[in-house]
């Protein structure tokens, strides 16, 4: 199996492409009304050190991730029940974007098209994508990242026109309580769902490269994220909290001058590609995972069964969209072991057994 | 032999791309009916809804036309579909731009009638809506269009350039759920009317239908739906006439507002339970029009003048929140809102009756006057033998 050597610049966009993934479309932070700008700022600051934790373990252990450490910290047996876990998180995590964006496409765009098409066509190239290495990924995405983001920038800039900075007070009128629940929210969707990265990134060209990326990718993707979320505070004020997609609403009442309006497919652009790199990623990891748990040799050859099976999962996990805004709210809740009890956990280990193997001069670093 | 194999699929591959294009349940544009504009009204239980569709014919010179066909149904989505058995084609929303409500219906609460257009995912959040004073909302569509081949495209001309006459102003639909949804801001909407001008029916904006939560419960005339815009501080220009400029409505001026230097500040101010709203209105204007003879030169008759429209306008503004506070008791000048945003520690103690607050809450206005220019006389047109 030939080692996939991934730059700097590529790892850095591709974790900012995961996270902005469906947070763009789905808003953050939604308890918080008029003060989720600021949810977003206490949810970047809880997302540093949570980061901290990835980055550092996939940095003790060079050209490893997080699969062959948890054989090495926790040996065979736990090691690979705790992989397991980690398998079904990003495979679970990858169906329901993928549940995601069919639900979205059914609202806005085409209610009467089987979602199965929707799924099969983004899963398809998805796999596609995964099938010629996370090399591939990291580069389309590179080459595609700037119009995005030139796209993001310019639609909030247009959009200034229909905003009322107005809309964003009274400044914690329901006291700190939806702050913080919007911010945990934010927190672990989309920021500390980077976690996934552990069991994707390996290939760094040099071992600091790992703490570069998870920082540089978390400053921009936050910026970004805090800028549309005070445009659509200031757009929409309370429609906001009512409508499924805000940014996509946002966009939607953009008119200048009865010429520049019906830019919110621009959106839905930004969602794609998002969309695509979460996915893809949440699928390399879970048949990285696979491959690795039960010792099969190369991950290649599971990515159309483990994605077609994922496809089959996200048009199976709810029954309607009103489940998937509910299951939303306790997302959080769900994703805690994965994002912050396990992670810290393997780091205490890991930390344990590095120093141990340094001690006894067995450690190959 | 693997070659032939490899070839027959990709060509296999290649034909099926032909099958493969397009949506899964395309609509053609000669297959849909495009709606401009609708008007929704109750008949006993049923919604009755008209919509004017555009009726495009191409030929020589292609042709773009309206017709109004209307449904009767349970729902109104339900009237919506009924369409089709009248037009055969399926209407298309995306393109409609008004939305006109029945008086009727807006008594009731306009809150059922809007949740379609909101939830639905074909008319956009840009429409705009408004309130017929005809006796049904479907009259309106009996003008004649000027402009524009489609009386709805007239109409939504009318409200995006009405900002210089400032009777009324534009309210898009998220606008009014947003109006609705607000603590301390009661919703208003843009009320239309049929008038006969050059013996033509034409529609004419005569001023805003005053909401309670999502209930009509009145009108305001053009002239009051003026100084609505003045204190809801949306002013973009207008005109100062007659009676708005001075107490002695002899006073034969014409004063064009500017949008620039002319803004409104509402403070709140609470002192010991008692609410006060300070009202301050800035107010640029140019002389248009001087019928009057005066001249306007020494700086005691600009004073004086400055001095009468101050007063003239801090009347109005107090007539209209008086009126307001005793007739309606509905908060349309969103002083709630603003104590909300500035205060929300007073909010939270006095928000739940803020209806009795508001109708006996005491207003001071001062108004600022500015006159920056004469236009291209310096002196009024002189007149000899």
């Amino acid at each position: 199996m030939k080692k996939e050597i991934i730059s700097d610049p590529e790892s850095i966009i591709t974790m900012i492409t995961f996270i902005f993934g469906s947070t763009l479309i789905l808003g953050s932070a939604g308890d918080a009304k008029q003060d989720a700008w600021i949810s977003v700022l206490i949810a970047v600051a809880m997302a540093v050190p949570a980061l901290f934790i990835y980055a550092r373990l996939l940095f003790l252990y060079p050209g490893q991730d997080l699969f062959d450490i948890l054989k090495r910290v926790f040996g065979n047996i736990t090691g690979k029940i705790i992989g397991l876990l980690f398998i079904w998180y990003a495979f679970h995590l990858g169906a329901m974007v993928v549940r995601n964006f069919s639900e979205f496409m059914a609202i806005v765009a085409i209610p009467e098209t089987p979602p199965m098409v929707v799924i099969l066509l983004m899963g398809m190239v998805c796999i596609f994508a995964i099938k010629d290495g996370i090399e591939l990924l990291t580069r389309i995405t590179t080459f595609l990242f700037p119009l995005v983001l030139l796209l993001i920038l310019i639609v909030v800039i247009l959009s200034l026109t229909e905003a009322n900075p107005e809309n964003l007070k009274p400044v914690l009128y329901d006291g700190w309580k939806p702050v913080f629940k919007g911010a945990f929210s934010a927190f672990s969707f989309p920021f500390a769902e980077t976690v996934i990265f552990t069991m994707v990134f390996s290939g760094f060209k040099n071992r600091i490269s790992v703490y570069k990326t998870y920082y540089y990718a978390l400053l921009i993707s936050a910026v970004v994220i805090l800028i549309i979320s005070i445009r659509n505070i200031m757009v929409l004020g309370q429609v906001g909290s009512i409508v499924y997609f805000p940014s996509y609403v946002a966009v939607s009442v953009i008119n200048i001058g009865q010429f520049i309006q019906r830019i919110e497919v621009t959106v839905a652009m930004v969602f794609l590609l998002g969309g695509f790199v979460k996915i893809s990623v949440c699928l390399y990891a879970a048949c990285k995972g696979i491959a690795k748990v039960f010792t099969l040799g190369d991950y290649r050859q599971f990515v159309a069964p483990i994605g077609l099976f994922m496809l089959i999962f996200a048009d199976n996990i709810y029954e309607s969209t009103m489940e998937m805004l509910e299951w939303i709210k306790y997302y959080p809740y769900y994703a805690i072991p994965f994002q912050i009890i396990l992670p810290v956990i393997i780091l205490i280990g890991a930390e344990i057994k590095v120093r141990q193997e340094t001690i006894q001069g067995t450690g190959d670093r | 032999m693997k070659k032939t194999v490899k070839a027959v699929i990709l060509l296999l591959l290649a034909v099926s791309v032909l099958q493969l294009t397009g949506c899964w349940n395309y609509r053609e544009i000669d297959k849909v009916s495009i709606v401009a504009g609708a008007a929704i009204d109750k008949e006993r239980d049923r919604y009755v809804v008209t919509v004017e569709v555009i009726d495009m014919k191409s030929g020589k010179e292609s042709v773009v036309e309206s017709k109004i066909i209307e449904g009767r149904g349970q729902s109104i989505f339900d009237a919506v579909r009924n369409i089709i058995q009248i037009s055969g084609k399926r209407l298309y929303w995306a393109h409609s731009k008004i939305l006109i409500i029945s008086q009727e219906i807006a008594r009731e609460g306009v809150a059922d009638v809007i949740d379609f257009y909101a939830r639905d995912s074909e008319p956009r959040f840009a429409l705009y809506l408004l309130i017929s004073k005809e006796e049904t909302a479907k009259d309106i569509f009996l003008m004649e269009s000027f402009a524009e081949d489609i009386k709805s495209f007239d109409i939504e001309d009318m409200l995006s350039s009405e900002e210089s006459v400032l009777k009324v102003s534009g309210i898009v639909l998220y606008e009014f759920i947003n109006d609705l949804g607000a603590e301390g801001k009661s919703a208003t909407l843009p009320s239309i009317s049929l008038i006969l001008n050059n013996d033509q029916k034409r529609p004419e904006l005569s001023g805003e239908a005053v909401f309670k939560k999502d209930r009509l419960i009145g009108f305001l005339d053009g002239k009051e739906s003026k100084i609505l815009h003045y204190i809801l501080d949306e002013t973009q220009g207008g005109l100062l006439v007659g009676e708005e400029i001075s107490q002695d409505v002899d006073k034969e001026l014409t004063l064009e507002v500017f949008e620039n230097g002319t803004t409104t500040k509402i403070k709140p101010e609470y002192v010991s339970g008692d609410l006060t709203i300070n009202i301050e209105v800035d107010i640029t204007a140019a002389i248009a029009e001087n019928r009057g003879g005066n001249y306007f030169v020494t700086k005691e008759s600009v004073d004086q003048m400055k001095k009468e429209v101050e007063k003239a306008m801090e009347e109005k503004i107090k007539n209209l929140i008086l009126k307001v506070q005793s007739e309606y008791g509905s908060d349309i000048f969103g002083f709630g809102r603003t104590v909300k945003a500035d205060m929300p520690k007073t909010w939270k103690k006095i928000k739940n009756n803020w209806g009795d607050i508001f109708e006996n809450l005491e207003v001071k206005v001062t108004v600022d006057f500015k006159i920056v220019n004469k236009a291209m006389l310096s002196q009024p047109i002189t007149i000899g033998d």
